[in-house]
């Protein structure tokens, strides 16, 4: 988008800002000391996941109640002037006010100002600021945006007023960003305003919404230049490196790549470390020199390459943590998929567990990868393997889990354990569905195993290339190869 | 020793290298060196403790005790271990050798030798038992969801039993073990610290016996049991149905109390009652051990307090009949009985009393009729005992006398004190029975009834009393109403915590989650305080996103809580599963041998290794970790003592209560000492020093606010990751601040960097920093910290000097520092994979 | 030693300049000797020896404020402090004076400090393992006995 329409979209919102109906405004501590002064309640990690029934709330915002018409919405402002540090607004009733039991719309609209805030950065903000709420005593928090839905306890009630829950929600990000320099914000609660929440959702917020994640969609390895790599899980298995990027969120699903990049700038002395790209060497696989280069020394020297999105050639390295683990069944030539909860056994004639006890420990296990139940959602998924037409197993609850990023066509010719789990059974499955991999066999009646090399080791150079061949093969029945291969 | 050579990959190991005496067990070896792989023998020379003995683990056993001191707290000074003696050891050594600090070992292991004999014993009878009705080969299957049975077994012998003939192998070695250890005990020359190794050894053959019990229950006998149910139903199973206290049991019915540690009886009696449609005529109860076992297979089954209080079930008249079998709290069960008019069935070869007569030959209307005119009598078949105790109870129900004491009557005998505070001074819980004696020669026995809050019922009073008072009977009587109103109801036990279950448990929880730790609370009930302090414990940690597992009879006490708000018992409130604020029931006394393999499976998941006689590999990095504490609240015996012994070899710290004090010997360290305080980076093998944790393995505290706040503190361990590490040091500054309305004065030494500290006290703690410690601070970030040496320095450098950079692989094993990076090194995957791939040998 | 008298024991802790630390146990808090809690003792035993008070349980906060100094610490770890590695914030005592322990607790401390420190324990039961400890006696004659031995500190 054109930096003048967004300047025009900027210039809306803080017209909207002004034109709100007047409330109670109160001034907040800005000094870093007394950013909480006056909060009684608490945040930590031990208030997250509160649950909290009916009956036992003194005050529902948001919700079902509502069709969910209420928003919570977070703006970064960019320039100084337009904010009044510490400044809350309060239109409406303030939590004491309020009856127990009584379910209102509301909006939280919280503005930040940072000269290194980038719009980018709007997921960590929202993180941050939530926290506040999601990590607060006497706090349900369920959804997000304009679904968002809250609850009050009501044994916590008598800790809690909109002012200060307001003042936390900027105490909180200003301590754990410090690239926040600024925070106002104005809380609307009230039947009356419902129309107003829905007009504003319609017209600012989803408007806003949209671009931003827009640009993270787009956002892919190719823009950055720069990869972040963690090591955290050294501590567990000695020369395990995960690699972070856009398109390949660690298999543990905590961090992304903007959240690596964030951490790295806020503590370099932490555990995420910067890989610069380099040149690329394999743009379907996504291999880099400069990953290599950066794993090499930080794996201690234990190996050398690493093909970001292939769990065949020279994959990640797994700790202990990943949720699922897809493996190589040589009999079919084709990709399995496990998650932990199935407990039954697999192709290869092991369960999740041995086979996560194999797969862990930093070892380079060709044809095996550790994976977060998040990584199959990644658009470059197993790419450098053929993506989602090398997939031809997979638990039946996970298949069902994961239906939506599964293409359509390819849907029923995943074999599940009610169709086979004997290899000579998954072929037959295989061959009966016409499941693409069988068109990498000989005949489409037997399958040309790789010979993968064993943990650590290297790949025959002719070798490699037919594996390569073989993801070109499906990635061109997928029309997902590349217009400049 | 030239020995058998085992090739795995292009690394070639020498068994009798790896196994001290590899003789009998090339197999077993074999196997494990296979499952290590080529890559982790090329990383270390393999250690395998095969049927260990104690000094098979010395290498960790030394270790441990290098960093913690031994605090023997034995008053003893003169030796009378052999017919030499006694020997005076204040001064010199005694005739054999032995010294004051080593013959003060040797009692903590004759401490522990008694426990292991105890769980050996009963482990064996229940063995044999089976075996005679199901044979030898009769398989161990403890369900689809674990896939790895008896892990203690493994831990000390090497493999997975997979039949009763296995499981008898693994039993009959920790049968010699306790033979072997008896004879260190008693005649035993070595050093104080052999003889620690040793008692510690003790411990973990006691977690051995346990299992073995543990195993036969679920797997041949039904009980509930996890690894037979899949993880999404944990949550709330097994259900919360089984009522507990002294006012649940409706003693207008026919009675049957059932305690000590054989549940046979019971499940014969269980089985019968069943047959005959008596569920609902006959009220089955348990206490103690057989208390918490019952209610795994009879959902009807009812749970009346701890066997530490079990004189106060009879007293209070509720046992029609008493099926007795070994106790751990040994009493006069046969004399309390008298005194209601209760029948005693003794059960078992063990449960021998004195006058009761072993008539089990007696065809069963002889029984009944022997036991019409007696009042106890023993019975060495359980299926005889259990059938008799169904047979007689109605009988015996219109035989009793028992009738709590009136106030009018209680008054009375209060005037029988003479305030000569013998009771007083006997009385572990220093309770005040001359004051209260007093209140109600004056009219008012509410005082007494304020002693029936924090009394033990051990009796000690009125055994020393001079004159005489029936004092427990007093107190009982002047709390009718209290004991009418015990009224809750506890989940019952579920045995292990899965495999399955970890993996989702550790991922979000240990790794990298919001949860502080893992906190196993154990005990025999004997508090110093009320018996409510424990569910108030529990609520404390769950409320702070630990996950909290009970075994043992302190479960029915930590059951003692309603919240009024919700409508709720505690055991409703919480989820039943292994995940962030998880309160789960093990199951009875044996369930504790789930606690050590629960620890090792996070580490068998997050490192990969198996257990299998790998016992340093596993449980140094359970130690510098995971953040796992057991709590033991109540009697200090023996069983209590061992495993705590056991735990702490296991890399588990121990909080233990009051009563702790007792202890033979305390495992702690010096917080202040750095030479204690260092670890080897696992990669360069260089030093590296680290934070003081866990400051203490095995540390007794005096009150509830110490145990949480200690339990909080040894969470911290040198490797856990970032999230943990700031729950809990949030967790410890928190506890101890409102316990002790001051910050403790080491908090400061758990600090990495300002990220780990609590969000809403982050300024406080970093001005504290400042002020108290010299750091300096720069907006929200910490610029320059101080190391422990003095020098003020930036944190690069604070991080490369004090604690393991997060992402460092460490170890506090010198063998496990890593001996060569593997780069491009060739691996052997294991025998299954290789068997399905075909994988190319190069 | 065995037991001994109450104005003995003023006696022993009187002589010299021996530096005492009074440890507060959590019976402290507990138990009230006829109206007055023993915690009232242990800190009036302190001001009359001018001694700081390690509180160990929850003592700490009943003691903050009333003596010279005190900290919460705890009971197990005093002895291994004072045999390996004593730090402030009290300077390392000759004596420690025990008061508000179970017998058993209070037995298995000063056992693990003999001949480290010298200690005394003012409980109603005798602690032979102390260098010094009150006789077995009644609540009576325990208030007395520390009243007595207060009053004969000075
Ligand atoms: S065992 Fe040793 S110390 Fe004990 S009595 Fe015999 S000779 Fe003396
Ligand atoms: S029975 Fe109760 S009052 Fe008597 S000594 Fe034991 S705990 Fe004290
Ligand atoms: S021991 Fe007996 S006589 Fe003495 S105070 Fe206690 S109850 Fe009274």
């Amino acid at each position: 988008m054109a930096k003048k329409e967004e300047d025009e979209m900027a210039k809306e919102r803080q017209r909207v800002w002004d034109s709100l109906p007047k409330g109670r405004v109160y001034q907040a501590p800005t000094e870093l000391d007394r950013l909480f002064e006056g909060v009684k309640y608490d945040i930590g990690p031990k208030w997250y996941g509160e649950r909290i029934r009916k009956g036992e709330y003194a005050l529902e915002v948001g919700g079902p109640k509502f069709n969910y018409t209420s928003t919570w919405f977070i703006e970064i402002v960019h320039d100084p002037d337009r904010i009044q540090d510490g400044r809350i607004e309060l239109i409406g009733p303030d939590i004491p006010e309020i009856p127990d039991g009584t379910s209102l719309p509301f909006m939280f609209w919280i503005r930040y100002y940072g000269e290194n805030l980038e719009d980018d950065f709007l997921d960590i903000l929202t993180r941050w600021t939530y926290m506040a709420v999601e990590g607060g005593e006497g706090w349900m928090l369920l959804n997000t945006r304009d679904t968002i839905w809250l609850r009050l306890r009501k044994t916590a009630k008598h800790k809690h007023d909109f002012f200060h829950l307001g003042q936390a929600m900027i105490a909180n990000t200003k301590i754990m960003f410090p690239y926040v320099e600024k925070g106002d914000a104005k809380i609307i609660v009230g039947n009356e305003y419902r129309d107003l929440i829905k007009e504003i959702t319609q017209n600012v917020c989803i408007p806003y919404w949209e671009r931003i994640d827009a640009r993270a969609r787009e956002f892919s390895d190719e823009d950055v230049d720069t990869f972040y790599g963690c090591a955290v899980c050294q501590t567990f298995a000695p020369n395990h490196v995960c690699v972070v990027a856009p398109d390949r969120p660690p298999y543990c699903g905590i961090i992304t790549w903007i959240g690596a990049k964030v951490m790295y700038e806020l503590d370099p002395y932490g555990y995420t470390f910067i890989m610069p790209k380099g040149e690329c060497l394999d743009p379907i696989g996504g291999e880099y020199t400069g990953v290599n280069e950066v794993v090499y020394q930080k794996s201690n020297r234990s190996y050398k390459r690493v093909v970001m999105y292939s769990s065949l050639l020279y994959p990640q390295t797994n700790c202990g943590c990943f949720e699922a683990g897809i493996f190589y069944i040589p009999e079919v030539d084709g990709l399995g998929m496990v998650d932990r909860r199935y407990t039954g056994m697999t192709p290869i004639g092991v369960t999740f567990s041995k086979l996560a006890g194999f797969m862990s420990g930093g070892m380079q296990n060709h044809g095996y990868c550790g994976m977060s139940f998040r990584t199959p959602r990644s658009r470059k998924f197993m790419v450098g393997d053929g993506g989602w037409y090398r997939i031809v197993w997979m638990p039946k609850e996970y298949k069902q889990m994961l239906a939506e990023f599964i293409p359509e066509e390819i849907y029923d010719k995943i074999a599940t354990e009610d169709d086979a789990i004997d290899p000579k059974d998954l072929k037959e499955f295989l061959k009966k569905v016409e499941h693409p991999v069988t068109k990498l066999w000989r005949n489409g009646e037997e399958a040309e195993p790789l010979k993968i090399p064993p943990p650590n080791g290297e790949w025959d150079p002719e070798e490699e290339k037919r594996a390569k061949e073989k993801a070109r093969v499906l990635l061109e029945m997928q029309g997902k190869l590349p217009k400049s291969e | 020793m030239s020995g058998k050579k085992v090739k795995i990959g292009e690394v070639e190991v020498n068994l009798a290298d790896a196994v001290r005496d590899p003789r009998g067990v090339e197999d077993i070896a074999e196997d494990i060196l296979q499952e290590m792989g080529e890559r982790r023998l090329r990383q270390w020379d393999p250690k395998l403790n095969i049927f260990a003995h104690a000094s098979d683990i010395a290498e960790w056993d030394e270790v441990l005790l290098d960093k913690y001191y031994t605090i023997f707290t034995s008053a003893k000074k003169s030796c009378e271990g052999c017919p030499q003696g006694p020997c005076d050891l204040s001064a010199k050594n005694g005739l054999c050798g032995v010294g004051l600090e080593a013959h003060k070992a040797r009692e903590g292991l004759q401490d522990a030798c008694k426990a292991l004999a105890r769980q050996l014993t009963h482990a064996r009878d229940l063995l044999d038992y089976v075996i005679k009705i199901h044979g030898k080969e009769k398989e161990i299957n403890l369900g689809p969801y674990e896939e790895f049975p008896m892990t203690n077994v493994a831990m000390l012998c090497g493999f997975y039993p997979k039949n009763l003939a296995d499981v008898e192998r693994a039993l009959s070695y920790a049968e010699a073990q306790l033979a072997e250890l008896l004879y260190a005990a008693n005649d035993g020359k070595e050093s104080a610290k052999d003889l620690v190794e040793k008692t510690m050894h003790a411990g973990s053959l006691t977690f051995l016996a346990m299992e073995v019990a543990e195993t036969l229950r679920t797997c041949i006998f039904d009980f509930y049991n996890a690894g037979k149910v899949p993880p999404t139903e944990y949550a709330d199973w097994p259900k919360v149905q089984t009522p507990v206290g002294l006012g649940v049991v409706d003693v207008s019915k026919p009675v049957i109390c059932f305690m000590g540690n054989d549940f046979l009886p019971a499940w014969h009696a269980v089985r019968l009652i069943k047959e005959r449609g008596l569920e609902d005529e006959i009220e089955v109860c348990g206490i103690g051990a057989a208390g918490h076992d019952i209610p795994r297979f009879y959902e009807k089954a009812k749970v009346v307090t701890s066997a530490a209080k079990a004189r106060l079930a009879i007293r209070a008249g509720i046992p029609d009949v008493v099926v007795v079998s070994e106790l751990c709290l040994p009493f006069d069960v046969v004399e309390e009985a008298r005194r209601i008019g209760a029948k005693v069935i003794a059960c078992g070869y063990k449960a021998d009393f004195e006058g009761v007569e072993d008539k089990t030959e007696l065809p069963l209307e002889e029984l009944v009729k022997y036991l019409e005119e007696n009042d106890a009598v023993q019975i060495t078949m359980p299926e005889k005992a259990g059938e008799l105790a169904v047979e007689i109870v109605k009988r015996a129900k219109e035989g009793k006398t028992a009738a709590l004491l009136s106030e009018d009557e209680i008054k009375e005998k209060a005037t029988a004190c003479k305030a000569c505070d013998s009771c007083f001074n006997a009385c572990p819980n220093r309770l005040m029975l001359s004051r209260a004696m007093k209140a109600a020669r004056e009219g008012n026995i509410k005082k007494l009834s304020e002693i029936y809050d924090e009394c033990v019922f051990c009796a000690k009073c009125e055994h020393v009393c001079p004159n005489g008072l029936p004092i427990l009977d007093m107190i009982i009587g002047a709390s009718a109403e209290k004991i009418k109103n015990d009224k809750y109801m506890m989940r019952p036990g579920r045995g292990l915590i899965s495999h399955i279950e970890w993996r989702d448990l550790t991922f979000g929880f240990v790794l990298g989650g919001n949860g502080p730790g893992m906190v196993f609370l154990i005990g025999c009930g004997k508090y110093p305080g009320a018996e409510k302090d424990i569910a108030e414990m529990v609520r404390y940690l769950v409320d702070r996103n630990c996950l909290v597992a009970v075994a043992g009879c302190v479960a029915a006490d930590a059951a003692k809580y309603f919240d009024e708000e919700e409508r709720k018992y505690i055991f409703e409130k919480y989820l039943a599963a292994g995940v962030l604020r998880g309160f789960v029931n093990l199951g009875g006394c044996t369930a504790i041998s789930h606690i050590p393999p629960a620890t090792y499976k996070g580490t068998m998941i997050g490192s990969g290794y198996t257990p299998k006689a790998n016992w340093s590999q596993i449980v140094d990095y359970q130690y510098t970790r995971l953040p796992l504490v057991v709590l033991i609240w109540g009697a200090a015996t023996e069983e209590m003592f061992s495993v705590a012994m056991g735990f702490a070899r296991s890399g588990v710290s121990v909080v233990i209560g009051p009563e702790g004090f007792k202890f033979k010997t305390w495992l702690l360290g010096d917080k202040h000492d750095r030479s204690k305080w260092q670890m080897f980076d696992g990669i360069t093998g260089k030093i590296r020093e680290v934070e003081p944790c866990p400051v203490h393995m095995i540390v007794p505290v005096e009150t509830k606010e110490e145990a949480l706040t200690m339990i909080i503190k040894l969470f911290h361990r040198p490797l856990a990751l970032r999230d943990p590490r700031l729950a809990s040091l949030e967790a410890y500054n928190e506890a101890h601040k409102n316990f002790f309305g001051e910050y403790s004065d080491d908090w400061h030494l758990y600090v990495r960097s300002e990220h780990e500290i609590h969000v809403m006290r982050r300024m406080e703690m970093l001005r504290l920093l400042e002020k108290e410690h010299g750091w300096e601070v720069e907006g929200v970030r910490v610029k320059k910290a101080r190391l422990r040496d003095g020098r003020l320095v930036d944190m690069g450098e604070y991080v490369e000097n004090y604690g393991i950079q997060l992402g460092r692989y460490s170890t506090v094993v010198p063998r496990l520092v890593i001996k060569e990076m593997v780069g491009g090194a060739v691996a052997a995957p294991s025998k299954e994979i290789a068997k399905m791939h075909g994988t190319p040998k190069e | 030693m065995a037991a001994k008298e109450p104005l003995e024991i003023a006696n022993f802790l009187k002589e010299k300049k021996r530096k005492v630390l009074v440890m507060s146990g959590q019976l402290c808090e507990k138990l009230e000797l006829d109206g007055k809690p023993l915690l009232d003792y242990a800190v009036e035993l302190a001001n009359k020896l001018d001694a700081a008070v390690a509180a160990t349980g929850n003592t700490v906060n009943a003691v903050r404020g009333k003596v010279k100094a005190t900290k919460k610490m705890w009971a197990a770890e005093i002895p291994i402090y004072l045999k390996y590695n004593w730090k402030e914030p009290f300077e390392r005592p000759e004596v420690l004076v025990l008061i508000g322990y179970t017998p058993d607790a209070a037995r298995a401390l000063v056992t693990t400090m003999s001949g480290v420190v010298e200690t005394v324990v003012l409980d109603s039961v005798e602690v032979p393992e102390a260098t010094a400890s009150l006789n077995t006696m009644t609540i009576d004659k325990w208030k007395e006995s520390l009243e007595e031995i207060i009053k004969n500190l000075g």
